[in-house]
C-alpha cells in the first residue's frame, strides 16, 4: 500500500487515477452486464407469450375461432407484433382467420392507439397492421400519417390505406406522393402497382390535367402504371401546351407511337437543347429512312449533347450502309464539327 | 381448412429458416395429413438429403443459411435416393430468372410469398397424385 501524502505527488496522482480508472471500467462493466441481462430476460419474456399466442393464432387460419384467453396489456405489443409478422407471409384472403382473431382480441383497437399515441417504430407497426387488416375504422387516422414529416412513416400509413380501400385512397396517396418528392419514386410505383392500372388511371389522368411545376415533372414518373390508351391523349394535350423545358423532355421519353414522329420532328427544333436530345433520341426509335436527313442536320448542332445523340441515331440506324452515310452527309452538307462528333463516336466503338 | 384425408401420414421435407412462415407451414401441412420434417438451415437441409430417406415432396425456401435452395435443388437431383422427390419452391423471389433457374436445374413447381395455404395444398396433392401415376 502506497502512502499517498508522503508520496511523491505524480506517483499519488497516478494512484488517485488508476484507481478511479479501475473503478470505471468495473462499473462499466457492470452495466453492460445488466444491459445484457435485461435484454436476455426480454427476450425471454417475448417468447414465452408468443409461445402462447402463437398457437391460438394457427388455429384461428383454419376458420373457427379458437377459445381465446383475456390479453393483458402488458402482452399486447409482443402479440401485435407477432401478428404482424405471421400475416405479412400470408395472401390477402387467406387472412381472415387471423383478422377475425384480431378483431376478438382487440387488437385492431389496440393498433389505432399505437398508430397515434406510439414511438415511430410503434406507429409504423400499427399502419402495417392496420392495413393488412383492412380496417375502415382507422381511415381519419392513417390519413393524418400520410402527412407526417416522417417517409417511412407516412408511405405505411399510404400503403395500408390503399390496401383498405384503393379507390378512396388514391387521390390521398397520389397528391401527397407528388407533394412529397422524398417518397422514392419506385416505392410508389411499387404500391400503385398493387393497385393495378383499372383504378389508378382515372385519378393520375386527372392529376395530370390539372397539376404544376415539379409535381407535374414527377407525375411522369408515374405513366407507365396506368392505362396507356388512356393517359396518352390527356399527355399529348398537355405537352402541346406546354412551354416547360423540362416537362416537354420528360413527356418525351413516354412517346414513341408512329403518329408520334411528326410531333417528335417539331421537337427537334426546340429552342431547349435538352428537348431537342430527347426529341431525337424518341425520333430514333421509330428508325424511320425518311428522318435520317433531320438527324444529318442536327450534327451541326450547336451542342454537343444533341450533335452526340444524332451521331448516335445515325450510326445505330439498321438500314445505313457506310457509303449511304457518305452519302447523306454530303446531300445535306454537314460541316466539320458535325462530321468530327461521328468520326469521335464511330472511333470510341471501335475502341469498345 | 380442409380435414386430413390421407390414413397414413405422407412424409413431406420443410426447408425454411423464418420461424414465424415455418410455424404455418407446419400447422398447415400437418392439418392436411402430412409427415412434416423441418430444416431451418441449407445445412440441416444437406444433412436430411445425404443421411435420411426421400420424402414425397420436397418445400424448400431459396434464401437459407449456409446452402440456398438452387444447391439445394442440385443436390437433391443429384442424389440417386432422392432424384423423383418432387420439389416445390415457395420463395419471395419473384424475378423470372429466379423462377428459370430453378426450374432448370430441378423444381417442379414454383410459388411465391406472401402465399394462399390452399394453393400451396393443390400444388402439394397435384404433384404428389402425378408422382403416384406410373409412367
Amino acid at each position: 500500500m502506497i502512502d499517498i501524502q508522503a508520496a511523491d505527488p505524480f506517483v499519488a496522482f497516478a494512484y488517485l487515477a488508476s484507481g478511479g480508472i479501475f473503478l470505471l471500467c468495473g462499473g462499466l462493466l457492470l452495466v453492460i452486464g445488466a444491459l445484457h441481462w435485461r435484454r436476455r430476460w426480454r427476450d425471454h419474456r417475448t417468447e414465452l407469450i408468443e409461445a402462447r399466442w402463437r398457437p391460438l393464432l394457427l388455429q384461428s387460419l383454419d376458420g373457427a375461432l379458437p377459445e381465446f384467453p383475456p390479453l393483458p396489456a402488458r402482452h399486447r405489443l409482443t402479440v401485435l407484433w407477432l401478428w404482424s409478422r405471421m400475416a405479412e407471409w400470408l395472401e390477402d384472403s387467406a387472412r381472415t382467420g387471423l383478422v377475425r382473431a384480431a378483431r376478438r382480441l382487440r387488437l385492431d383497437r389496440a393498433a389505432r392507439e399505437l398508430l397515434t399515441d406510439g414511438d415511430l417504430r410503434e406507429r409504423l407497426l400499427a399502419a402495417v397492421i392496420l392495413g393488412n387488416m383492412r380496417d375502415l375504422g382507422s381511415w381519419d387516422e392513417l390519413v393524418a400519417a400520410v402527412d407526417e414529416w416522417h417517409a417511412t412513416l407516412s408511405m405505411a400509413a399510404a400503403r395500408a390505406l390503399l390496401r383498405t380501400d384503393p379507390r378512396r385512397a388514391l387521390p390521398v396517396v397520389l397528391d401527397a406522393g407528388l407533394r412529397r418528392g422524398e417518397w422514392p419514386i419506385g416505392m410508389l410505383l411499387a404500391m400503385l402497382r398493387e393497385v393495378g392500372p383499372r383504378l389508378v388511371t382515372p385519378p393520375l389522368c386527372e392529376r395530370l390535367r390539372t397539376v404544376e411545376g415539379t409535381r407535374l415533372r414527377r407525375l411522369l414518373s408515374l405513366l407507365p402504371i396506368a392505362e396507356q390508351a388512356k393517359v396518352r391523349p390527356v399527355l399529348l394535350a398537355r405537352l402541346d401546351a406546354s412551354e416547360d423545358p423540362e416537362f416537354i423532355a420528360g413527356a418525351l421519353r413516354h412517346l414513341g407511337e408512329p403518329e408520334d414522329a411528326e410531333r417528335l420532328r417539331r421537337y427537334c427544333e426546340h429552342p431547349s437543347w435538352v428537348v431537342r436530345v430527347r426529341a431525337i433520341h424518341a425520333l430514333a426509335r421509330l428508325a424511320r429512312d425518311q428522318d435520317l436527313p433531320l438527324f444529318a442536320r442536327r450534327l451541326d448542332d450547336a451542342q454537343w449533347w444533341v450533335r452526340l445523340r444524332a451521331a448516335e441515331s445515325l450510326l445505330d440506324h439498321p438500314r445505313l450502309t457506310p457509303p449511304a452515310l457518305e452519302a447523306l452527309l454530303e446531300g445535306v452538307a454537314v460541316g466539320a464539327e458535325g462530321r468530327h462528333t461521328l468520326l469521335q463516336l464511330q472511333a470510341s466503338r471501335l475502341g469498345a | 381448412m380442409p380435414a386430413p384425408t390421407s390414413p397414413a401420414p405422407v412424409p413431406l421435407l420443410v426447408v425454411e429458416d423464418n420461424k414465424d412462415l415455418s410455424d404455418i407451414l407446419m400447422h398447415v401441412l400437418r392439418r392436411a395429413g402430412f409427415d412434416v420434417q423441418l430444416a431451418r438451415t441449407g445445412r440441416e437441409a444437406e444433412l436430411a438429403i445425404t443421411e435420411g430417406a426421400p420424402p414425397a415432396l420436397a418445400l424448400m425456401d431459396i434464401g437459407l443459411p449456409y446452402k440456398d435452395g438452387f444447391q439445394l435443388i442440385q443436390l437433391i437431383r443429384a442424389t440417386p435416393a432422392w432424384q423423383q422427390v418432387p420439389i416445390v419452391m415457395l420463395s419471395g423471389r419473384n424475378r423470372r430468372e429466379d423462377i428459370e433457374r430453378a426450374r432448370a436445374l430441378g423444381a417442379d413447381d414454383y410459388l411465391i410469398k406472401p402465399f394462399q395455404p390452399a394453393e400451396l395444398l393443390s400444388c402439394i396433392r397435384r404433384r404428389l397424385a402425378a408422382r403416384s401415376v406410373p409412367s
